[in-house]
């Protein structure tokens, strides 16, 4: 019982998180300091799952954990700069005491000192407010995207030390970067330098992936899907937006499954995007046709030199001696999640993240557009409204299913010939 | 749902006859002796199909079925470049028996073939196969997409050197990389013989030469690497 606790704290996170997209799918919640829209309730997800990533890889002192994960919910509900820095404060300061370093709370400081710089140009606390897009200045870009930089740890995976980033702090982080968009229109150069800086982290982390002993696989890849969600809000299109919501969704899956890579050889396939259908493969797909749609062709090559290189990071995993890798009991679950994620993207595209990038369309350009292909897929589309990129997943796995019963039939006709001719 | 019920219904001669099913199978094999024999190798003898074999020839003989090949029956579900790539790559990210590949080494193997589909995406302006057919009007898109096919199909002798290769899968992997390379090459000449040949004619005629004149062209490339070996 004492070891469920923190789950039994975490689900109510989870559930508020759901219940919050299903209310404010169409319009955001507002009332006095609460700002609650669907990224605030994609926030409460993300923050939960990692809780319970955490809680199940029996990760030691969890409590500091969960108390930042509520704490950072508090935050993301609310609009007032002031209460979100200071809780922001409060919850990297418990993660700094627990891990002993002191990212979270430079991170949270670069963050903090990021939104009061708001305060300061528009003279405004609430981000609801009519006139808080007036404080868009470039220096609170910067500052933002400094702090998401650190909390995922990306300054020391450049000299190839395994990223050591808080999930929870770089999640807060990054919603609060996205939340941007709905303050106003970025400028070329703001989107230039996320994509650039997200670019490279996506680059450097698959490439250290494609190298990394099997059980520094699973750090290096958060950090590939935390560069994808970067580069996503560089992009800066309704596109980007869905890649990055849908990268940081795939960010516990694959830290449940690759916490201690052992168990069942099959797992081990879902979770570094070589299974087409799989959540890691789909994100690298809506990394490039969100770029293609961008009309960001070098990009996209880019993501796709990147999906590759971490595919080979399975055949590492796959061909490590199971001596070395101790059995652990999440990842079954994690390679269901996966399998969920990516063959359910369409569902999780027009549940959650369809209605994220209406709500911060004020300040998103029409460079790209992922939309639903009724009961196949899903399909990008540029400015034009032209296809450009096409994932039937579903129609995909229904003639996989075709294709083996017309297999099975012709094999069970032949060694029913066999038989009578024997 | 009904739009694709009514498609899998109807995408019975692309999985069974052409382009994928007996046609995928037999010009694999046809093509896996082709480049056998081009680069000196007697033939191989297969031991016998095991599960993983089955399973594995699966993800390209999907690729393979889906391919926009004229005179092939409509399906309306196409794919682009990345997911062909990647379920064509299946067998060979299967083929754990082997060690995997060092990162240099997979920047060698890949980093053509990534740079040829960089053109073709600019010359096309989607990743979608079915654009990959269609022959822009204006000619720098022209150049960038047969510059492309051109850089794909000179990046195959590589790609194609694996052992993975001689299994069924590997030779669905082989033919799949191989048409992907000619659909522009197919459109070009489409575009060229439709002012002098009736339209079904072209339908018929164009896609087996371009993927015979690849074929000729692929073998005779590994037939001078194989002499300056």
């Amino acid at each position: 019982m004492k070891r469920l606790a923190p789950a039994f704290v975490l689900l109510p996170l989870l559930l508020t998180g759901l219940l919050l997209a299903a209310l404010t799918h169409t319009t955001p919640l507002t009332y006095r300091w609460l700002y609650a829209d669907m990224l605030s309730a994609l926030t409460l997800i993300l923050l939960a799952a990692h809780g319970l990533v955490a809680w199940a890889n029996d990760e030691a002192d969890l409590w500091p954990t969960v108390l930042a994960a509520w704490l950072f919910s508090a935050a993301a509900v609310l609009g007032h700069v002031g209460l979100l820095s200071v809780l922001l404060f409060l919850g990297s300061s418990l993660l700094a005491f627990r891990t002993g370093t002191r990212l979270p709370l430079v991170a949270a400081l670069s963050t903090g000192g990021g939104l009061l710089g708001l305060v300061v140009a528009s003279g405004e606390w609430l981000l609801g407010a009519p006139g808080a897009g007036a404080g868009l200045n470039s220096l609170s870009f910067v500052l933002l995207l400094t702090g998401t930089l650190t909390a995922s740890a990306a300054h020391g995976a450049v000299r190839g030390h395994m990223p050591t980033g808080t999930p929870l702090v770089a999640v807060l982080c990054l919603t609060t970067l996205l939340r941007l968009f709905s303050l106003g229109p970025w400028n070329l150069g703001w989107l230039f330098a996320a994509l650039v800086v997200g670019g490279a982290t996506v680059l450097m982390a698959a490439w250290q992936a494609a190298a990394a002993p099997p059980e520094q696989v699973g750090a290096w890849l958060g950090l590939y899907l935390m560069g994808l969600a970067i580069a996503g809000a560089g992009l800066g299109s309704a596109a980007g937006v869905t890649l990055a919501g849908y990268a940081l969704l795939t960010w516990p899956v694959v830290r449940l499954g690759l916490a201690r890579p052992g168990g069942p050889a099959w797992t081990r396939w879902l979770f570094t995007g070589a299974v087409p259908l799989s959540a890691p493969f789909v994100a690298a797909w809506l990394a490039v046709a969100a770029a293609v749609a961008g009309d960001l062709s070098l990009v996209a090559v880019a993501f796709w030199g990147a999906a590759l290189l971490v595919a080979v990071a399975t055949r590492r995993l796959a061909g490590a001696s199971a001596a070395n890798l101790a059995p652990h009991g999440g990842q079954s679950t994690a390679a269901i999640l996966s399998l969920v994620l990516g063959l359910g993207s369409p569902l999780v595209v027009l549940g959650l993240l369809e209605p994220l990038a209406a709500q911060l369309q004020g300040g998103l350009t029409p460079f790209g557009e992922l939309a639903l292909w009724p009961w196949a897929g899903l399909i990008a589309l540029n400015a034009a409204r032209q296809p450009v990129a096409t994932l039937p997943s579903l129609a995909l796995a229904a003639l996989m299913v075709l294709l083996t019963a017309f297999a099975w039939v012709l094999l069970r006709l032949n060694r029913l010939r066999n038989t009578r001719n024997g | 749902m009904g739009e694709l019920l009514g498609a899998l219904g109807l995408a019975w001669p692309r999985l069974l006859l052409y382009p994928g099913g007996i046609f995928a199978l037999g010009a694999s094999w046809l093509l896996a002796r082709w480049l056998r024999w081009c680069t000196g190798q007697p033939p191989l003898s297969l031991p016998p199909l095991t599960l993983s074999d089955r399973i594995n020839v699966l993800p390209p003989l999907i690729v393979l079925t889906l391919l926009p090949l004229a005179p092939a029956a409509n399906f309306p579900y196409g794919i682009d470049l990345v997911v062909a790539v990647s379920l064509l790559e299946w067998p060979q990210l299967c083929a754990t028996n082997q060690p995997p590949p060092e990162r240099g080494a997979l920047v060698r193997r890949y980093g053509l073939l990534i740079l040829a589909g960089l053109g073709m995406l600019e010359g096309a302006g989607s990743m979608t196969l079915s654009d990959l057919v269609m022959w822009p009007t204006a000619w720098p898109a022209r150049v960038l997409l047969l510059g492309g096919a051109g850089l794909w199909l000179a990046a195959l002798p590589r790609l194609l050197a694996d052992p993975a290769t001689q299994r069924p899968a590997g030779q669905c992997r082989a033919l799949g990389l191989l048409l992907l390379g000619t659909l522009p090459l197919s459109g070009a000449l489409t575009a060229w013989a439709n002012a002098a040949l009736p339209t079904t004619l072209t339908g018929w005629l164009i896609p087996p030469i371009a993927y015979l004149g690849a074929a000729l062209v692929l073998g005779g490339v590994l037939r001078l690497r194989q002499a300056k070996a």
